[in-house]
């Protein structure tokens, strides 16, 4: 007896294709939904909002100084550091000016720490490098932390402004650990007399001066140009702030924090459950309102709609099951943007690379120029834009092996 | 004219830096990119005049919400001008793309683009009255307002766009 088996491949593999696409778009879609582990006990992704974290304070700083220059190059400084840091709403205003002082109110609202944001305002940061006095010696001293007191060290010409870039990095050392360091690097056209003072202090210590603290630094021996400053911290964030603090500039005045207070958070309270389910909700009305009165057909709509919920569904889980917090109201907006864009380019195929190429351009200029909430939109809606690009192709993958089966 | 001004006299100056050279850019890189696809003058000017509408409107309905309806302009109104911008680049974007796929064709002429720019306009039209008034359902106070500006701004703009499309394209 012969067994023929008229088996082919191409269409068992396609058919499990589709079923292993509808599953995961069936997970993406119930990991998506708000309040899963309602659900499941086995699935308790929920959505982390910005919400709670949010806290808000006002310091009102008091600037040893008149001149509006001065002023402004401070109101400056400080907006660039509380920018970096990720202070999603500042606002820095001239509130007070005497014969003497100008007195500033810095107000934040922010998911970051505040103790942090405290810190960014309060130090002024300001960097000296120091020489050893020839007559100190550190090793033949009653005081065992002398490299630790200024009053050990001369002052130099050298200062932060003098270093174009002071980058702080994670080095390796002598004992083959990692630790962080600041990397001091001079302006071109400073390099040469860096040089020569390092090559006149090889052997001996220099001191960094930070806001008064001193910080001694070994001149290696050995023709070595780098200048590494040990940074006494491993905590992440406070590295972030302090290589923020080393590189927003020079306040060029003395100031002091005089007043400060909790304020209630400004919080735009959405009901993320609420809105993700008016999202989708939104979604199948406006394309059931379009089958329904014909202006399109359901073969032309099923591949947005399909796409848009994959997009949205797969975002939405992505956040989740990263635990990445978001502002609840920026997913309506991202949601209208998105849902919109892949409704137009899938009617306009001959569009794609304008219309793409347009909110590609459009994103970029927003991350470089952007700030707050604009640049956290941009950062969100970057790589929706490619999802969506992935999505539709797979959508119309998917709904053509559909109909097909 | 207040509330721009009190909003522009605190910035500080690298808030005031960072958005005028955020629009700036968008306003040259955008007529650019028109410009090299295209090729096309007529259309270049057009997408000037609809970046610099879009901004004229976005403004107006912000005077109106705070003027009329003596309504407090908050932080959240600064996206607003994203959206509309967005919404402006499908809208011009569109016709840009149907453009460039039929200039080479003999019987193509600018009332095409104009017909295909109608069409278009109307479905855009259709899919965002729907959609934010669906979304609004589910909004209140300061978030439903900034939702409800934001879609009736770029609704404007999509007839804003063209009656310029229509003078400007001839």
């Amino acid at each position: 007896m012969n067994l023929k088996t008229n088996l082919k491949i191409k269409p068992v593999l396609n058919y499990i294709l589709v079923i292993l696409a509808t599953s995961l778009g069936i997970t993406a879609g119930l990991i998506a939904l708000p309040l899963t582990e309602k659900i499941s006990e086995r699935t308790t992704f929920n959505l982390l909002t910005k919400d709670e974290f949010y806290s808000s304070a006002e310091y009102y700083v008091s600037l040893e100084t008149t001149d509006n220059k001065e002023v402004e190059k401070t109101r400056n400084i400080f907006f660039k550091r509380l920018e970096r840091f990720g202070v999603e709403k500042i606002s820095i205003q001239k509130t007070d000016q005497d014969s003497t002082t100008t007195t500033l109110r810095i107000v934040v609202n922010t998911t970051r720490d505040l103790g942090f944001v405290r810190e960014l305002i309060l130090n002024k940061y300001n960097v000296t490098i120091l020489e050893k006095k020839e007559d100190v010696d550190f090793f033949e001293n009653e005081d065992p932390y002398a490299y630790l007191n200024p009053e050990n060290y001369d002052a130099t010409e050298w200062k932060k402004s003098d270093f174009r870039n002071i980058h702080v990095t994670e080095l390796r050392t002598t004992d083959k650990s990692y630790s962080n360091f600041a990397i001091f690097k001079p302006w071109p056209n400073k390099q040469g007399a860096f040089n020569d003072f390092l090559a006149n202090n090889r052997g001996d210590y220099v001191g960094v001066s930070t806001d008064g603290s001193v910080m001694p630094f070994l001149v290696p021996l050995e023709q070595d140009n780098l200048f590494a400053i040990p940074l006494p911290v491993e905590d992440e964030t406070q590295v972030e702030a302090i290589s923020i603090l080393y590189n927003s500039g020079n306040i060029p005045t003395n100031y002091s924090i005089v007043e400060e207070n909790r304020l209630d958070p400004q919080i735009i309270e959405i009901d993320h459950i609420k809105i993700s389910i008016g999202l989708f909700v939104s979604l199948i009305l406006v394309y059931l309102y379009i089958l329904l009165t014909k202006k399109a057909t359901l073969e032309t709509l099923a591949v947005p709609f399909l796409a848009t919920f994959l997009t949205l569904s797969i975002y939405l889980s992505i956040l989740k099951f990263f635990n990445i917090p978001v502002d609840t109201f920026m997913l309506p907006i991202i949601g209208i943007i998105i849902a919109t864009l892949i409704k137009v380019v899938s009617a306009n195929n001959d569009s794609i690379f304008s219309i793409e190429g347009a909110f590609l351009v459009t994103l970029s200029v927003i991350l470089l120029f952007g700030y707050g909430y604009m640049e956290i939109l941009a950062n969100h809606l970057f790589p929706l834009i490619v999802l969506s690009k992935l999505t539709l192709i797979t959508s119309a993958w998917y709904i053509n092996k559909v109909k097909r089966i | 004219m207040e509330i721009f001004m009190n909003l522009w006299n605190n910035w500080t100056n690298i808030e005031k830096i960072s958005t005028l050279s955020l629009y700036l850019s968008l306003f040259i890189l955008l007529p650019l990119l028109v410009k090299v696809v295209t090729k096309n003058n007529k259309l270049f000017i057009f997408s000037i005049l609809s970046l610099l509408s879009s901004t004229l409107v976005t403004l107006l309905g912000i005077i109106f919400l705070n003027v009329v309806f003596n309504y407090t302009i908050t932080y959240i109104f600064l996206l607003t001008p994203v959206i509309v911008i967005f919404v402006n680049l499908l809208n011009v974007g569109s016709s840009i793309g149907y453009y460039q796929l039929n200039k080479k064709n003999k019987n193509f002429n600018m009332n095409d683009l104009k017909k295909e720019y109608i069409q278009d306009s109307i479905y855009l039209t259709i899919f965002l009255v729907l959609l934010f008034s669906a979304l609004s359902i589910f909004l209140t106070s300061t978030f439903l307002i900034f939702i409800l500006l934001s879609g009736a701004t770029s609704v404007a703009i999509i007839w804003v766009n063209y009656t310029l499309l229509y003078y400007t394209v001839k």
